[in-house]
């Protein structure tokens, strides 16, 4: 301790005039102050603000100068050998150097800023220091002075130690930060991205910033101290020993990055804490789009699950669609780089029966939209004004069949057919009918074999309603307010005015032609029940509810339905679903179980309703109340949990 | 001589060696020759041992590895029996050392200088620092930086006697100095010699200051160590001989007639040829002087810079001659 205080003292007497240099500065803005009006209104605030610039000025300049001088300076000038003739252990002179560094950098800094906080008043003082941030403000600008001072120390021995060990720098240096970069994008594609999408955090920046600033200071106080102790008066042997400290932590760390990041984007859906947002689940077969936050500090992500086996494959994006017959599904994920200039998405396509992705080479913006025929061999692109098909049958080899110019993209679109594309009023707020362009009103088809496209059908302005379209393209969902109408899904023709005194109804369409709808009527949930698109409404009351779902047939004529006597998705609300298997026949409710939700409960969104399928596997799947994915027996009520851990 | 890797095994004056070396090696850069190669010596106690060499022999990286300033590529260094790159902040409280290069901070003053030592050193006679400077007139007041060379040598011998050293370390504290400032130095240091048997270890080019006082010598030559002696025994058994060479009927070759005193210089003159012989010996030189084509031969003593220039000069032509 003795010896470090020597050095100390050593480094801070050799450089002593610092300080009434900084303090003279200091005297500054009380001049510059006297001389404009002392008192004028903003004149105290000033000088204290410029005291605080000039204090900056100094820590960053003599962070600059004796980090690189003090330790790398005087090895390269062979002066350090008068520490190492003495009885000085390494530790005391790498130490006391480097403490001395500090003191002569804030120490001035903060000699600046007495002048002008002794004149000004303590008002004055916090507003500018608040406006500095202060207690976070200096904290960073520390930590900034201090990368300052070993930065420059780092920078002086690589280029005045001269050493063959500067090829060793000049080479890891931009491959540690090319590797760290190409890490950084997997963790934020991998990690971050998806967890934006749930209300869970993946805090990674603020963590990997935090942790990278101290690896990297670490690193560098390391290396300069293997400098002082193994190199000594060598600077050959300084230079190399400060090297490679400085690069294997470094490279140790970018490994462990690297490794952080793989783990990251290894993530399987097995991995999922819990499944959030919308289950997207397939027409038909047992494949779902889904996605969550993942357990052990690895973020979000979506998966396409196959639920009656292990396969999964991870996406990044959580807007798959899948072809009707359930073979194929289709995403696009955007790229995602530091040097990218426009936002734009990749399209994939997934084999399911194999469960491969294969990267189709079609590129499209990001706010583009994709749509499967129900073979999945062709694939339809709404981009910007443009509608374009393409021929899959070769995912890695996509073939254009038509394109032609849609002059509304305010409208949702679906294959009706292997060679057919509809375009439809798609509006999800009637606040902005308003700014519906008219052919955005229109029902348009897009025949691929003749490229051509025709008007079928209009909407008018005024009475537009929220519009999805049966699996089998034959009819067309509307819903404005409380009104749920059937429509002609070529023409638009109102077919039938399903519900009209329901909140918030949801329709299905059940096997047989028949359908269902479900809602809230005052303070309970009631299910209308038609046995086709013109027979009149039965109703079934289910009894006290706030909200409710409307599951799939999970047997022939028997619906799921789940109640909740909570609106909202809060914590509270999740916990109090209520599933109600209804038999449509007997018109009563058959069986009840807590906490179930139908599974696909969010993908309201999606243009086209799920199929009429009795007993369907995606019919079967349920949310619990612990954000499981669960597979319900029907006949027996036995739950399944296929993924999400338990609580 | 032969490799010493431990202090307990090193030549004469093992017990007592306050330096060793044993086997050093010293390569800079991994293909090239080695500036030191297989170096292997001690210094006994008491004495004062004169490494001596060429520019570029090594001196300095060998006084550096002494000093644990530098670790060597292969071998150790020990001082007090102990390794020196292990133990060196230890070690250097024992062990006082004056620069080839003044490396003190140059805006510091010698007083200062002085006062920074004293926290550092367990024993610290500033009082002598001061009486030392003043005699040598050197101003303690003026920043280290703005002394001439030969008062920041006298200020760092002054600063390396202070702590009363058991070990001095000079590496070629002469160079650049003028005929004053030497003389001064050396004064200085035999005086303290004088006192208190200080052991001694430097390099110098100054060999006529080193004659006298050195009581050992050794001597780089191309990264080896070729010479480590007592110094009165290296200036009796190297002597220069001169003597004619007369026609017989059986002529001896130039040269020839040397073979018993491993002659390292020869040189023929027009009067007849003179040699510096490694391996003299007043039988061998009655026998010389015998022989028949020897006339007037007679050997003389060498100063030990006559020595060096005679084995550390260009190999003799005379030898092959």
């Amino acid at each position: 301790m003795r010896a470090l205080a020597a050095v100390f003292a050593r480094e801070i007497f050799a450089r002593r005039l610092v300080f009434p240099v900084a303090l003279a500065a200091g005297f500054m803005p009380i001049v510059v102050s006297l001389a404009n009006g002392w008192s004028k209104p903003g004149a105290a605030e000033f000088r204290v603000l410029a005291a605080l610039v000039a204090a900056a000025a100094f820590s960053f300049a003599f962070a600059l100068l004796f980090g690189g001088s003090v330790i790398a300076g005087e090895t390269s000038e062979k002066r350090i050998s008068f520490f190492f003739s003495r009885p000085l252990p390494a530790g005391a002179i790498w130490g006391g150097k480097l403490l001395a560094v500090l003191f002569l950098t804030f120490v001035p800094a903060a000699l600046a800023l007495v002048p002008a906080f002794a004149t000004s008043s303590t008002r004055a003082n916090q507003n500018v220091l608040q406006l500095g941030g202060a207690p976070w403000g200096v904290l960073g600008l520390f930590l900034v002075t201090l990368f300052l001072i070993l930065g420059a120390h780092a920078v002086v021995t690589i280029a005045r130690l001269r050493s063959p060990w500067v090829a060793l720098d000049l080479l890891l240096a931009p491959a540690l930060v090319l590797l760290s970069a190409a890490f950084l994008r997997s963790l934020v594609r991998d990690g971050l991205i998806p967890s934006l999408f749930f209300s869970t955090t993946f805090d990674l920046i603020p963590r990997l910033v935090g942790l990278a600033a101290f690896v990297l200071l670490a690193a560098l106080a390391a290396g300069s101290y293997a400098q002082v102790a193994a190199g000594r008066t060598d600077s050959r042997r300084a230079h190399g020993a400060f090297s490679v400290v400085l690069w294997g932590i470094l490279g140790t760390a970018t490994a462990a990055l690297g490794g952080y990041a793989s783990w990251v984007a290894s993530a399987q859906a097995t991995d999922l804490e819990t499944v959030g947002g919308g289950v997207m689940t397939a027409p038909r077969g047992p494949w779902v789009a889904l996605g969550g936050p993942l357990r052990a500090g690895r973020g979000a992500g979506f998966f396409l699950v196959d639920t009656t086996g292990n396969r999964s494959q991870r996406i990044r994006s959580g807007d798959a669609v899948f072809s009707a017959d359930g073979a194929r599904a289709a995403w696009t994920e955007e790229r995602f780089g530091f040097f990218e200039r426009e936002r734009k998405s990749d399209l994939f396509v997934a084999n399911l029966a194999s469960a491969k992705a294969v990267e189709t080479g079609l590129t499209c913006s990001v706010w583009c939209r994709v749509a499967l025929s129900p073979s999945g061999r062709e694939l339809a692109i709404l981009d910007d004004n443009s509608l374009a098909a393409y021929d899959i049958s070769d995912p890695s080899n996509p073939k254009q069949l038509a394109a032609i110019r849609v002059e509304s993209d305010s409208r949702s679109f679906a294959f009706v057919g292997e060679d057919r594309v509809r375009l439809f009023p798609h509006v999800f707020n009637s606040a902005n009918r308003k700014d519906i362009a008219a052919p955005g009103l229109e029902i348009e088809e897009f025949s691929l074999p003749s490229k051509k496209s025709s008007v079928s059908g209009r909407f008018e302005r005024e009475k537009l309603p929220y519009l999805r379209m049966s699996a089998d393209g034959r009819y067309l969902v509307g819903t404005l307010d409380i009104l749920l109408t059937l429509h002609d899904g070529r023409t638009g023709a109102l077919l039938a005015t399903l519900s009209k005194d329901l909140e918030a109804p949801k329709m299905r369409f059940l096997s047989g032609g028949r359908m269902v709808v479900a809602g809230i009527a005052g303070a309970s949930a009631r299910l209308l029940f038609f046995e086709g698109e013109k027979a009149p409404a039965r109703a079934i009351e289910l009894g006290p509810a706030a909200s409710v779902v409307l599951g799939g047939e999970i047997a022939p004529g028997r619906v799921a339905v789940a109640l909740n006597p909570f609106r909202g998705n809060d914590e509270r609300a999740r916990k109090a679903w209520k599933l109600a298997v209804v038999d449509m026949s007997a018109e009563m409710v058959i069986s009840s179980l807590e906490g179930l939700v139908p599974a696909d409960r969010f993908s309201w969104w999606s243009a086209p309703l799920p199929p009429a399928e009795a007993g369907s596997a995606a019919s079967t799947l349920f949310l619990d109340a612990n954000g499981r994915l669960v597979r319900l027996d029907p006949a027996t009520g036995a739950q399944t949990v296929l993924l999400g851990r338990s609580k | 001589m032969s490799a010493n890797p431990s202090p307990a095994k090193t030549a004469a004056g093992a017990s007592t060696a306050v330096v060793s070396v044993g086997s050093l090696v010293v390569r800079y850069g991994r293909d090239a020759k080695p500036t030191l190669e297989e170096i292997s010596f001690s210094v006994p106690k008491g004495s004062v041992y004169a490494l001596l060499g060429r520019n570029g022999a090594g001196k300095s990286s060998l006084v550096r590895c002494l000093l644990g300033q530098q670790k060597p590529t292969a071998g150790r260094c020990f001082l007090f029996g102990e390794d020196v790159w292990k133990r060196r902040a230890r070690l250097m409280a024992k062990v006082g050392v004056v620069p080839e290069d003044p490396d003190a901070p140059p805006s510091m003053t010698a007083r200062q200088l002085s006062a920074f030592c004293a926290r550092i050193y367990p024993t610290w006679d500033a009082p002598a620092v001061e009486a030392r400077l003043a005699r040598f007139g050197v101003p303690a007041g003026t920043p280290y930086g703005n002394l001439s060379k030969g008062q920041r040598a006298l200020v760092a011998l002054a600063l390396a006697l202070a702590s009363s050293p058991e070990l001095l370390v000079l590496d070629d504290p002469t160079l650049g100095l003028d005929v004053v400032a030497r003389r001064a130095f050396f004064e200085e240091l035999v005086g303290e010699l004088a006192d208190r048997g200080t052991t001694v270890l430097l390099t110098s080019h100054d060999l006529t200051g080193v004659e006298s006082m050195a009581t050992h010598v050794g001597m780089l030559k191309g990264g080896r160590l070729i010479l480590d002696e007592d110094l009165e025994a290296l200036k009796s058994r190297f002597r220069r001989l001169r003597y004619a060479n007369e026609a017989t009927e059986n002529p001896t070759r130039y040269g020839q007639e040397l073979s018993d005193f491993d002659a390292v210089k020869v040189k023929v003159r027009g009067w007849g040829v003179e040699a510096v012989v490694s391996n003299y010996g007043d039988e061998t030189f009655a026998k010389f002087a015998a022989l028949e084509g020897v006339v007037d031969a007679e050997a003389s003593a060498l100063s030990l810079e006559e020595i060096f220039v005679a084995i550390a000069g260009e190999a003799s032509p005379g030898r092959n001659a």
